[in-house]
Formats: structure tokens, C-alpha cells, sequence
């Protein structure tokens, strides 16, 4: 591990201070599960970590009105199993589903949001991606999974985003200079190398979920084992229905593209009907023609791509099987 | 000989927990990672970035230059080249000339801390003039590029065993296999700590063969090997990948002897996947002959094994394909042919099984397809052809306790596969398979005529009671049956003994923890040495007080030291053909293995939800070490069966280096295991023991293929079975082609004409 520069910030505002004065070379340390690894392998060099852990702002949840404002530096663990997030079933689904019992008790809600994308050409040693040609990411021209394109294809592979901009939650992104809120489906944008819409300067304070929107949600996870995984693909789903009609539907896909994919056809199918077996069949038809996913992550793309419908029809079943 | 005697112990079959396990469980052990000297220095290999090339130039002066860097080491300074193997002397701690595959060692660099050496690596500058690569089988036969200068043929043989040709089979069936290449996966990663003082070396490795790695080490240092110590701390698995010396232990000495400082190589993760010395990919052939009633009457087997860029222990493994079939099997007439390539990728090797779960996944899935067409149970066929106790195999090796017909009985009536097995509803499954391997190879690596393994047990008045062993505990618990042999015969606890093993200075030699040979030979000369110490202890004390404590001070004050030693040679073969070095054990164990799955036909991921399993072990020294190793076999297994691939892309770089990546399953994944151990007393073994340390893996992966078959009615002939292969098989029923993955031709190979074997004579065959 290089050499570095360790902060303990009091507060919120002591934090961005710090973050702007570090420029470039600084980061915010939530729980470290994902940026000291990188750290080690040497893909980032930050030479200061500002540690937003004993902020007790972010480690909170409050309730105003029909909203919860969710600390960013909430842990994993402690999400899935809240009691206060039990209307947010996809939400804690998501957060038990992440890494592993150790991680998820170091992990943190902003972190999560935050990871930096993933791709199995980039996560790598320098020397391997010295063997392999450097990537579009670093000091290379071409991306290595889709040499046709002109910006980075590694997935967003957080679970939490997915499952957050199906819920509709907004996030307060605090900076020296003040602070804004922005729609979570709004953070990320495409491109793997840069694919959150957010300054060096900003950190990540709260989430806010509205209650009440939705009636039923599900998450499911598509990966190799039962632990210690990214998603290959994640598949979000939240429903609002009224004596079975559904009036309003969100499904989100992660890990497929540098964002999260809100399936808009396949809503767009479901809104107004009931979940029948056709209707199902129809929207999950419809969503894997949202995302073309290329070959940056475990699983082939065909096999991801394939596994849109299968999963959405599976969380779908799941919320008919549970609300009948 | 009754083994089972009334007679109750204290410590061989119970379920004491291993002696080392509370320091390992609250992180207390020390293993080689954890040594620090004063002064020491961190070293760092830098490794190939091309899979075949000359180098052309290597320019160290920069890094030379970098402040806080000691010693910088290429080709040229180690250019004694040295292998596991005795006809293997292939491989140089640094590349001279030439590299072979990505990830080949090509400078070493040591430096006052860790930081700097990686910083010395980027300041090296290697010019390589490519050469095309030879990345598979197919390349290696085709290739006008040779790895190495004597060909890409490694090596080839064809033996022929038993009766003459049958006549008179009424079916037959040929299938082809293809078994991907895998990798060890210990938790802990290699290292190595070299000190040179007054003209002598001790390394300190993570090695599973501390006496070999003398021999080597002196070999490539041009040392004597009395100047040469070897000593391992707590080693975090090995699974055969730390059974070849590496360039690390190599460098580090070297380093050390030319700065006169400690010296450290911990590799990091991507690393240990360049060591690799793994499964080999094989790709595989059987062809058998029947009678209708399930009688087997011949078998031909044939593999070719994709080496990679090495020979480490090849040869062996080319052997190994072919070796075990006839020891679950009565087979009247057995040929088999085999052949390893030279490809520029890391070099494969020894890994749990060694050579043999390739060929168990065929036999064992042909051998189901063969049922099926029979109209036959699959447990049915099996029995009429199984080995039985105190028998000679066709390949002439010498079985004596056998209990695989128990095991069998046992997993079927407790997994209720008869009842089961193509009457589960759509998507689920049984499958059955069986499984032997040998407990330790009964001829050495190196031939001598000496012992292959001696303890010593010495007790002092002041001095207390010590046991001296070279065997190597890895993880799988030698410590623990070594200590509780001895604290078996003398009737103490095992708590009153020391224990010091594994260097090469104060242990007497062990050949090394391999060919699942410790429990039997260290516990035999474990138990030799107890039983010497004891009737010295009585005939000093002249008379047996109330306990061996007592009679062992009264002996003491009699005479201030006493020592005794005992040692384990195996008996001698049977066979006199060329290659009949691989196989002979001085016993075996089997298991037998019922593996229960559910498929989902939508995305075709396979969940094993049960195995049953037993395991013929001769005797348990420690039941609840016996349990953990067929659990940690299955664990192992179930990653062979649905996870590990050790594949390259078309450059020859390894596509997944990382733990992250390169899957093996978690405690998650981890189905119900019901666990028996059947015990027969091997009259070789110590109180009856034999080996359960890679046995377990072998039935597994084949039991899944075949419960897959009966779940979903398609065939996955080659591992791993991912869910996207699943998919396509289904794919292809449902259009009725055949449904099937699996490879479709064997390698255009020409092997040797067959040597045939004359079967054994009567009267050696007498057992
Ligand atoms: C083996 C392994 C498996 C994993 N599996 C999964 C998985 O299945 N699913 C998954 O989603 N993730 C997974 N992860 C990634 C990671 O552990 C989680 O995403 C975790 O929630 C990250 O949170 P953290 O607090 O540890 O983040 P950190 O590592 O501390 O930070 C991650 C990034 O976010 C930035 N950051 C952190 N907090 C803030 C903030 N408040 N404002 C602005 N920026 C911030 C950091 O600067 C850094 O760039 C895995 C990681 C590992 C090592």
C-alpha cells in the first residue's frame, strides 16, 4: 500500500473543506472495501483519505413527513436489516446481497453508490494490462471489451443503485460551496470511466426515499455463487398497484452498462394491467432489447442479455406470488 | 488381523480437535509471511509480459540507480537448470534466452522495503522479440514454433494390460470428454524468507516438500545440500501447488547470499496463478466393451494433457490418467494411451488427485451412459465389475482392504438413489459415482533405498518428551496424527509432547506431503518409533509403574536420555514395465458419492442440494480431521464441477488472475453434506489407516454430471458446468440434435505402438 495522508473529519463541512483543498489527490473514505483495494493495486493513487466516519449526520435515519433521509455513511449491514425499511423489501434484499457478512459490516450506503465502474479488463495488475495493451480507462486508445467504442462500457455494478432509482430516491451531494439535491437516476451517466455526475468536490450526504409510492418491490441478483459477488446483473423492480392494476411500475438494470438502465418499455407495457402471464411474458420480452451488454464482466454478454427477461419474469412471478 | 478390537482409545478414532487449531482459529500461528528479520530486505520478481519470445536485451541500470535497492538478479546469475522430476531438469528460476509464458520470472530485484521493489520492477527495461505462440493442443501438434527445442511433445505412452483383445461383446460404447485445467487456490499465498549466515542458507518456505527443496536448492545455488536448511512454518493449504521449488525460494536464497541480509518473496495472488503447476486441461477418450448382462470386458483410454510451458511433474501425470481406472473396476483387457504437450502458458502440475479426476469425470459419466443403454442401475453395473479386496488389478497393482461395496451400499440405501434415481420430478436429479486413490506413492521421486520417512522420539530429564518428523503440515493435520500415534502407544496425553517438524536440520528425512502419504507412512514410523520407546523406557525402569509417566521418570533417573527411532519404507511393487513406478501404494482408499441437484431450465443454473458421501478410510486416526478433509474434498470438487477455469486468451494471458474472479465456492454454496466413514482396517496402514486427503474430490464431479443428466436430461462432458453451457444443451434437445456440450474430436495423435504388459504370475500375485 503507497504511502498516504489519513483525515478523520468531525463533520460535514470540515470534510468538503478538506476535499476541496486535496483537489484531485484526495478522497472520501466511507468504508474503505472498495477504495483500498484499488488502492493497493495501484489503480488509483489518492495521497489523502478523508474519513467521513465519525460523522454522526451520516450514520443516521431520519423521517420527515412522508420521506426517510438515509445517512450516507449508513452500513450494509445494518440496512438489511432495519425495521425502519421494511416497506423498502428490493432495498434490504439488495443490501444483504452484497459482498460478504464482513464487508457489508464495513461497507457503507455512499460507497455503495459511489463505486467506481468494474470491467475484467481494467480491475487488473499493471502488468497484466501491460501484457494485455493498455485500455481506454488508462493510458491506452481502445476499449478492450468493445473495441468499437468511443467511451468506457464497464458496468455500474453496485446493487444498491439499481434498486434506489427503482424506488426513486434523491441524493444531497454537499460541496465547499454548497449543496444540491439531484434524482439518483439522474447521478450516473455513460461512461465507464466517469460515470457519476458529481464534482471531485461533492460528497455524497444523504438518500431520501419517498414512502407510500410504491405497494411491492423485488431485487434479484444474477451472479455465479451465493456470496462474495458483484452482480453480473441486478434487475430491480418496483411496483404500485391498486386491486391488482398496476399504475405505476419502475425496473431498473444494473451492471449491464455504465448506468442504471430504467427499462422504459417494459413499464410502459405494465402500467394499466394486471400481472398476468402474458403480460409478464411481454415485458420481460421487451426488456432485453433495453441494454446490450459486452463482454467486461464474469458471464457472456449473450447470456446476460438473455437473463434481462428470465430475471424480470422471476421478479415479477415473485411479486404476483406474494401479493395473491 | 482384527483392527477393530474392543480395545478403546483415547486418542485414534476420536474427534479431538486438532492441536494446532486454536493458534490457526485466533490467528496465532506464524506462518512464513509472518517472519521478520532484522535488516531484511522484500523481493519482487519481475515477470514476462509475453507468452514466447527471446529477450533480446534487459537493461537494470535504472532500477540498479533507485535508492534503496540492494541486489537486482537476472538469467544469467542462476543458470543451473533444475526440476521436480529427475528426467524433468527444465526450468531456470529466471528466464535465459527465452520466455515461455506470461508471468515467467525474468529479473528479481530486493530492496529495503516493499514500496521500492515494486518502484525497482517499473524501472527495468525488457526487449522481447515475439515468437507465435503455442496456446493449445491443437497448436502444439501443428506449430512449426517449439517451446522447447527438443518439440512440443512432452511425453507419450501406450501400455497394454491383461488377457488378450475380448471377443464376443455384444455392446460397446466410445465417449469423448474434455476436463479444464484448474488451479490449487491456497488461502495463503507463497512465501519464502532466505537467511545466509557463516556460509550457510536457511530458507523458510511455504513449501510441502522441505527435503526436495534442499536437494533442489543446492542444485541451482551450486551449494553443497549440508549447507542448505529448510524449514516450514504454518502453511495456509498447498493442494500439490507448492509441491515444485519456484523461482521465489530460489531468488531469495540467492539474494541472500550475495547481500548477506534476509531476504522475503510473498507472492501476491495474480502471482501464485502464473506458479499455477495445476490441473492439466485433458481432453479424453473411452471406448468399452460389454456383455448384455453388464459384464465389462475391455477398456481403451486415451488422454491428451495440455502441460503448459514445463515439465514439473508431467511426466507422473501422463501416467496418472491411466493408472487408477483398473483399481475400481475389474477390467480384463486395459489400454491406455496418453500424451502431454509443451504449450507457452503456466506450467500445469500436481493438484488434489493428481492426473486422475480427468479420467474418474469420464469413466464415471461413460460408465452412466453405459448403464442407461444397458437398462441397467447404474449402482447395478457398477457392482458387477467392482473391485474386491486382496486382489491384483489388470496394471498390476496390489489392492488389499477395499471397501467400496460398503460405501456403495451405504450412500444408496442413505440417499435413496435406487428409489430416486429417473423418477424425480423435471429438474431434479441423483447421480452416483465412485472413487479410489492410492495413500502414498510406494517409489520415491528421487530412487534410493533408504526409508521414506523416520521419526525420532527422544526424552531428558530436564528435556521433556519430543517427537521429530520431517512430514509437512499444510492444513490437512499430519501434526495431529503424528502426535496422536505416539500419544496413542505411550498411553500420555498429547499435550505433554513437543513436537518438531518439517527441518531438514533437526528432522530425520520425509520425502513431503504428497500422494496422500502422511498418515500412513509418517503414522507407521510414527507408530515404530512409540512402540522402540516404549519397551526402552520399560526395560530401563526394569518394572512398569501405575502409569508411562511414572515408569517413564523412574527410567529417567536411571538414564538421563533416551531415544528411539522408527521408520516406514512401502513394499515393493509389483510391476516391471516401463511406468510401473506410477500407481503401486501400499493401499487405497475409496468412496462412493451420491450427489443430489435441482436445475433451473430458464437460466440453467444447477443448485447441488445434497451429498451424500462415504469414504472407506481403513481406520480414522482423528474422525473429526477425516470429516474435514472429505468436506474441504467436496468444497474443492464442487469448484472443479461448476466454477474454476484456468484459461488464457489468445495472447496467452491468464484472463482471470484473481480470487475475485476465478470462482470457488463459498460456505453458501456449500450443499448438506451426510458423511460416513467406512473402516476396514488396512493391514498397511497405522491401527488400520489409509488416506482421505484427495480421495473425496474424485466421485463428486462425475456424481453431479450425472445428476444433471437426470434432472434435465442433458449431457455436460466437460467441466466446469456453467449455466450458459446448460442453456445451450437444452437448447439443442429442444431441437433435437444431440444434447450435448462437450468436445467432438480427440487430438490427431500418433502413440507408440502398445507395450504390452505380461500379466503377473501367480506367485507374485499371492498377496
Ligand atoms: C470482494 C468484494 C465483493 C464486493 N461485492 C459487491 C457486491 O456484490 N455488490 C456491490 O454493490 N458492491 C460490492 N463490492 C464493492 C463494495 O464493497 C461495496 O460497494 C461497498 O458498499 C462500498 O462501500 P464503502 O463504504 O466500503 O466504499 P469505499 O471503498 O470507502 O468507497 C468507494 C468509493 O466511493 C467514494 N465514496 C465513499 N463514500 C462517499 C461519499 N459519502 N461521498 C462521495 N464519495 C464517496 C470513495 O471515494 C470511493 O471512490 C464488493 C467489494 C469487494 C472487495
Amino acid at each position: 500500500m503507497p504511502r498516504l495522508q489519513y483525515y478523520r473529519a468531525k463533520s460535514l463541512q470540515e470534510a468538503a473543506r478538506m476535499l476541496a483543498d486535496g483537489g484531485c489527490q484526495a478522497a472520501i473514505l466511507g468504508g474503505g472495501t472498495d477504495l483500498v483495494p484499488r488502492m493497493k493495486r495501484r489503480q488509483e493513487n489518492f495521497k489523502a483519505l478523508i474519513d467521513v466516519g465519525a460523522i454522526r449526520q451520516l450514520s443516521q435515519i431520519r423521517r420527515a413527513k412522508n420521506k426517510l433521509y438515509l445517512g450516507a455513511g449508513l452500513k450494509l449491514s445494518f440496512l438489511a436489516q432495519s425495521s425502519e425499511l421494511s416497506q423498502f423489501a428490493a432495498f434490504k434484499q439488495a443490501a444483504g446481497l452484497v459482498a460478504t457478512p464482513a464487508i457489508r459490516n464495513q461497507a457503507t450506503l455512499g460507497g455503495n453508490l459511489c463505486i467506481p465502474t468494474r470491467c475484467v479488463y481494467f480491475d487488473r495488475s499493471d502488468q497484466w494490462r501491460e501484457s494485455l495493451g493498455f485500455c481506454l480507462r488508462h493510458k491506452g486508445l481502445a476499449c478492450r471489451a468493445a473495441p468499437g467504442s468511443a467511451v468506457c462500457l464497464a458496468p455500474m455494478s453496485s446493487d444498491l443503485a439499481p434498486v434506489l432509482v427503482a424506488l426513486g430516491a434523491q441524493v444531497q451531494l454537499v460541496s465547499r460551496d454548497g449543496e444540491r439535491a439531484a434524482r439518483l437516476e439522474e447521478f450516473y451517466k455513460n461512461d465507464g470511466k466517469d460515470h457519476l455526475q458529481k464534482s471531485a468536490g461533492e460528497i455524497l450526504a444523504w438518500v431520501a426515499v419517498e414512502s407510500g409510492v410504491f405497494t411491492d418491490s423485488v431485487y434479484l441478483k444474477l451472479s455465479r455463487r451465493h456470496s462474495f459477488e458483484f452482480p453480473s446483473l441486478g434487475v430491480a423492480v418496483a411496483l404500485s398497484r391498486r386491486k391488482g392494476t398496476i399504475d405505476a411500475a419502475k425496473i431498473v438494470l444494473g451492471s449491464i452498462a455504465p448506468y442504471p438502465v430504467v427499462a422504459r418499455e417494459s413499464q410502459d407495457i405494465l402500467i394499466g394491467g394486471k400481472l398476468s402471464d402474458e403480460l409478464i411474458a411481454k415485458a420481460a420480452g421487451a426488456a432485453a432489447r433495453q441494454a446490450t451488454p459486452v463482454a467486461n464482466a464474469d458471464l457472456s454478454p449473450s447470456y446476460r442479455r438473455k437473463m434481462i427477461g428470465v430475471l424480470l419474469k422471476k421478479a415479477l412471478h415473485e411479486i404476483r406470488q406474494a401479493g395473491s | 488381523m482384527n483392527f477393530m478390537s474392543k480395545k478403546s482409545f483415547r486418542y485414534i478414532n476420536s474427534s479431538a480437535p486438532k492441536i494446532d487449531a486454536l493458534a490457526k482459529a485466533r490467528g496465532n500461528a506464524k506462518y512464513t509471511d509472518d517472519l521478520e528479520f532484522d535488516r531484511m530486505l522484500y523481493g519482487k520478481l519481475l515477470r514476462s509480459t509475453l507468452a514466447h519470445g527471446r529477450i533480446k536485451k534487459i537493461d537494470v541500470s535504472k532500477a540498479r540507480a533507485l535508492r534503496g535497492v540492494r541486489a537486482i538478479l537476472t538469467g544469467t546469475d542462476l543458470p543451473i537448470r533444475y526440476g521436480i522430476l529427475p528426467v524433468s531438469q527444465d526450468e531456470l528460476a529466471l528466464a535465459l534466452g527465452k520466455v515461455r509464458y506470461i508471468g515467467e520470472p525474468v529479473a528479481a530485484v530486493a530492496a529495503t522495503s516493499e514500496e521500492t521493489a515494486f518502484e525497482a520492477l517499473k524501472l527495468i527495461r525488457v526487449e522481447y522479440e515475439p515468437i507465435d505462440p503455442v496456446l493449445s493442443i491443437k497448436d502444439a501438434l501443428k506449430s512449426v514454433q517449439s517451446v522447447h527445442d527438443e518439440g512440443n511433445l512432452h511425453k507419450a505412452v501406450s501400455l497394454e494390460f491383461g488377457q488378450t483383445q475380448s471377443t464376443g461383446a455384444d455392446y460397446s460404447r466410445e465417449d469423448l470428454f474434455y476436463y479444464e485445467g484448474n488451479t490449487h487456490l491456497a488461502l495463503e499465498e507463497h512465501s519464502a524468507v532466505a537467511l545466509w549466515q557463516k556460509g550457510r542458507l536457511t530458507l523458510h518456505s511455504s513449501s510441502q516438500t522441505p527435503f526436495l527443496l534442499r536437494k533442489i536448492l543446492a542444485k541451482a545455488l551450486e551449494i553443497p545440500e549440508t549447507s542448505v536448511r529448510v524449514k516450514v512454518a504454518a502453511v495456509g493449504g498447498g493442494f500439490g501447488g507448492k509441491l515444485d521449488p519456484f523461482a521465489h525460494e530460489i531468488c531469495a536464497a540467492k539474494i541472500a547470499m550475495i547481500t548477506g541480509r534476509p531476504v522475503k518473496f510473498t507472492l501476491t495472488r495474480e502471482e501464485v496463478f502464473y506458479c499455477h503447476r495445476g490441473r492439466h486441461p485433458a481432453v479424453m477418450w473411452i471406448k468399452t466393451d460389454w456383455k448384455k448382462d453388464g459384464r465389462l470386458l475391455d477398456m481403451h483410454f486415451k488422454a491428451a494433457l495440455d502441460g503448459g510451458a514445463y515439465g514439473s511433474f508431467g511426466v507422473v501425470c501422463v501416467y496418472y490418467q491411466g493408472a487408477l481406472q483398473p483399481v475400481t473396476y475389474k477390467i480384463p483387457h486395459y489400454r491406455f494411451e496418453s500424451a502431454r504437450y509443451f504449450t507457452n502458458k503456466p506450467p500445469c502440475g500436481p493438484k488434489r488427485g493428481h492426473g486422475t479426476p480427468q479420467p474418474r469425470f469420464a469413466l464415471e459419466v461413460h460408465l452412466d451412459k453405459v448403464a442407461e443403454e444397458l437398462g441397467q442401475d447404474p449402482v447395478a453395473l457398477r457392482l458387477k465389475n467392482l473391485m474386491t479386496p486382496d486382489s491384483v488389478t489388470v496394471n498390476q497393482l496390489k489392492v488389499t482392504s477395499c471397501g467400496l461395496n460398503a460405501c456403495i451400499e451405504k450412500v444408496a440405501e442413505v440417499s435413496g438413489f435406487r428409489r430416486k434415481h429417473g423418477r424425480l420430478p423435471p429438474g431434479k436429479g441423483v447421480g452416483f459415482a465412485l472413487g479410489s486413490y492410492l495413500c502414498g506413492a510406494a517409489v520415491p521421486i528421487y530412487w534410493n533405498d533408504e526409508p521414506h520417512t523416520t521419526v525420532r522420539i527422544t526424552a531428558g530429564r530436564k528435556s521433556g518428551l519430543t517427537v521429530y518428523c520431517g512430514a509437512t503440515d499444510i492444513g490437512q493435520g499430519c501434526d495431529m496424527v503424528v502426535a496422536s500415534v505416539v500419544a496413542e502407544i505411550l498411553g500420555i496425553s498429547i499435550h505433554r509432547l513437543r513436537l518438531v517438524m518439517a527441518d531438514t536440520d533437526t528432522t530425520p528425512p520425509d520425502l513431503g506431503s504428497y500422494s496422500s502419504r502422511v498418515t500412513l507412512m509418517a503414522g507407521n514410523a510414527a507408530k515404530d518409533a512409540a512402540e522402540k520407546f516404549k519397551s526402552q523406557v520399560l526395560a530401563i525402569a526394569g518394572k512398569k509403574e501405575t502409569s508411562f509417566e511414572r515408569t517413564l521418570q523412574s527410567a529417567l533417573r536411571k538414564k538421563n536420555r533416551i531415544e528411539s527411532s522408527g521408520s516406514y519404507k512401502p513394499p515393493a511393487k509389483l510391476g516391471r514395465f516401463k511406468g510401473s513406478g506410477v500407481g503401486p501404494s501400499p493401499a487405497y482408499s475409496f468412496s462412493a458419492c451420491v450427489a443430489e441437484v435441482t436445475c433451473d431450465v430458464e437460466t440453467g443454473e444447477v443448485g447441488v442440494s445434497k451429498i451424500t458421501f462415504a469414504h472407506d478410510i481403513g481406520r480414522a486416526i482423528n474422525r473429526l480431521a477425516v470429516e474435514g478433509q472429505i468436506e474441504g474434498g467436496i468444497a474443492m470438487a464442487l469448484g472443479e464441477a461448476f466454477f474454476e477455469e484456468q484459461v488464457y486468451d489468445e495472447r496467452g494471458l491468464h484472463r482471470k488472475p484473481s480470487i475475485l474472479d476465478y470462482k470457488i465456492p463459498t460456505m453458501e454454496d456449500m450443499p448438506e453434506l451426510e458423511i460416513f466413514l467406512v473402516e476396514t482396517g488396512d493391514p498397511a496402514g497405522p491401527f488400520g489407516a489409509k488416506e482421505v486427503g484427495q480421495g473425496p474430490l474424485l466421485p463428486v464431479i462425475p456424481a453431479i454430471a450425472n445428476a444433471i443428466y437426470d434432472a434435465v436430461g442433458v449431457r455436460i462432458d466437460e467441466t466446469p458446468f456453467t449455466p450458459e453451457k446448460i442453456l445451450l444443451a437444452l437448447e439443442r434437445k429442444a431441437m433435437a440434435r444431440a444434447p450435448r456440450v462437450g468436445p467432438d474430436k480427440f487430438p490427431d495423435i500418433v502413440f507408440p505402438e502398445p507395450f504390452a504388459v505380461r500379466p503377473v504370475s501367480a506367485v507374485q500375485a499371492s498377496c
